[in-house]
């Protein structure tokens, strides 16, 4: 049963069996510029989208008031 | 094993040739499964700088913490894909000689190092090298881990997760090629000593981790106006605690992750330096690493659990370097003055150089990281390292330090100082007085508990309310801010 099998033909002929192609060819090329791309876009796009949210809660927090000094704490005014 | 067994009962006569190739197979999945399980035991470091910082924070920000864990690994698997790792296999002499030329200690190695080349794709001759890449991940993966715990509460995720490529990806790797490797020139030239790597992962993530705290500046209330230091409760110790316990348990796999397995040669295992050691010793070495560790932090600190376990943390890694050589006595006697530097260098940086650390990752890892390559000039000079055999020394440990201290530093100031400048580095001080977690994520994420009044211990060690301080404190740094506020 175990003999069914053509390994030693596989590990003679065989040294990469990837999708899109073997070692140092065209198609790990282009999907490791694709994989390079997809890293810096989501890098890119996590600082954006976390300051969007930031910059929103924070002017939403000064408009509300949340964090003014109360008034008996106020500085008096010459 | 099964291969060897399935292979043997197949033929009837194996022949000598058949039984030497068999055993070379064996060998290579033997070394294959091993990292394989170092990899999933390092998982554990994860989990536990997860739970370890996840507790320290405030309620108000516990998931915002607890997601720089975890997007770690988001960005820094890709990122040590693409780049760290060809960075290790190419530049061990500090520039390639020639295009593709590998260092001479592992011919062929650097053009295996390329994300398109043989080595970093299913390769039924190659049983090695994506083990290999992935035990060093995890590794990279630490080093975010380590910066990431001082920086929590007020910096930004998308900030900590850009200083995380730049430290994970590039830095630790560049010096762990010239100093944590066969053909490092730190090694080759120098003798250079750091086997299960104190510096090159610990010292340099802590210090990068220092230039990075010096820009994002300390959270609000941290100090009072005469610049002593406040305590913030941790939300949840005992998670602190666990998750340290972890990162214990995960250690383990570290340790054994920085060996080379040669099991059909005499003596079986290696340093990362090709030089002799047995798993055995260092799994000793660890061990009583934490047990000095835990009893210098605890007498260092009086007491304190939190410093207690960290001080295990400090004792192993101040003992980590010479791991392959020193003596179990040695390494609890070492580990112990270890906890202690770590206790004592984290009040430093606390109280006297106010730089806010609220893990002390700085002392724990940077400090002590590059504290044990002194420990190796002194108490294993004169051991024959690396493939030349060339003597470590106190000098050859000096010139390491050298070379580490700048190439950690610079780039964490640096790049820290960028973000900052475009206002991206730290959280605006009202979502910071709020918590992240509401902008971040729009919930609380212990929804059935009622919201207990913050607390704050004062510097006399009066726990007092701590929304009144902290406001205080948000008044007196718009006038004085380490952000720009309404930007």
């Amino acid at each position: 049963m175990f003999d069914a099998f053509p390994y030693d033909e596989w590990s003679e002929t065989v040294t990469d069996f990837w999708t899109f192609g073997g070692a140092n060819s065209t198609g790990t090329y282009i999907l490791t510029a694709l994989g390079v791309i997809l890293m810096v876009a989501s890098l890119v796009g996590w600082i954006w989208l976390e300051n969007t949210k930031l910059q929103r809660q924070a002017a939403m927090l000064r408009a509300s008031g949340a964090f003014d000094r109360p008034a008996s704490q106020t500085p008096p005014t010459p | 094993m099964l291969s060897s067994l399935v292979s043997l009962l197949a033929q009837e006569t194996p022949s000598i040739e058949d039984l030497a190739k068999q055993v070379k197979l064996d060998s290579l999945v033997l070394t294959e499964q091993f990292y394989f399980f170092t990899v999933v035991a390092m998982w554990l470091i994860q989990v536990g700088f997860m739970s370890y910082e996840t507790g320290v924070a405030r309620r108000k920000n516990i998931m915002a913490t607890t997601m720089k864990n975890i997007l770690t690994i988001a960005v820094v698997t890709p990122s040590f894909y693409y780049f760290g790792w060809y960075i290790y296999g190419c530049f061990q002499e500090g520039w390639p000689k020639s295009g593709h030329d590998s260092p001479d200690a592992l011919p062929g190695f650097c053009g295996l190092t390329a994300p398109w080349s043989s080595g970093m794709g299913p390769n039924l001759q190659d049983h090695i090298s994506l083990v290999f890449f992935l035990a060093f991940l995890l590794f990279s993966w630490t080093t975010g881990s380590i910066m990431s715990g001082s920086l929590i509460e007020r910096v930004r995720l998308s900030a900590y997760l850009f200083l995380t490529v730049i430290l994970a990806s590039g830095v630790w790797i560049m010096d762990a090629a010239w100093g944590w490797s066969s053909g490092g020139w730190l090694t080759t030239r120098f003798g250079f000593h750091d086997a299960i790597a104190s510096a090159v992962v610990h010292g340099v993530a802590g210090m990068f981790t220092l230039g990075v705290l010096l820009n994002l500046g300390p959270r609000i209330g941290k100090y009072d106006v005469m610049g002593r230091a406040r305590t913030f409760k941790p939300h949840n110790t005992h998670l602190t605690l666990m998750g340290l316990m972890l990162i214990f348990t995960g250690f383990y796999g570290f340790y054994a992750a920085c060996l080379v397995i040669q099991s059909t040669a005499f003596p079986g295992w290696l340093n990362i330096y090709l030089s002799p050691t047995t798993l055995g010793a260092i799994a000793m070495v660890i061990t009583f690493g934490f047990a000095g560790g835990f009893t210098g932090g605890w007498f260092a600190s009086k007491g304190d659990p939190f410093w207690t376990l960290s001080g295990g943390l400090a004792g192993v890694i101040a003992v980590s370097a010479g791991a392959d050589v020193y003596a179990p006595s040695l390494a609890y006697l070492l580990s112990f003055t270890g906890g202690c530097v770590a206790v004592w260098a984290g009040g430093f940086i606390e109280k006297k150089l106010r730089v806010d650390d609220a893990v002390g990752a700085v002392a724990v890892h940077g400090v002590c990281g590059f504290y044990a390559l002194f420990l190796v000039g002194i108490f294993a000079g004169g051991y024959p390292t690396g493939i030349n055999n060339i003597e470590s020394s106190f000098g050859g440990q000096l010139i390491g330090a050298m070379a580490f201290l700048p190439l950690a530093f610079l780039p964490g100031y640096v790049f820290s100082w960028i973000l900052k400048k475009l206002n991206l580095l730290r959280v605006p001080p009202e979502v910071e007085l709020e918590g992240v977690d509401m902008a971040e994520f729009q919930t609380d994420f212990y929804p059935e508990f009622e919201r207990a009044p913050e607390v704050i211990i004062e510097p006399d060690g009066r726990e007092v309310d701590g929304a009144a301080v902290l406001l205080e404190e948000f008044h007196r740094i718009k006038t004085e801010p380490t952000t720009k506020v309404g930007a």
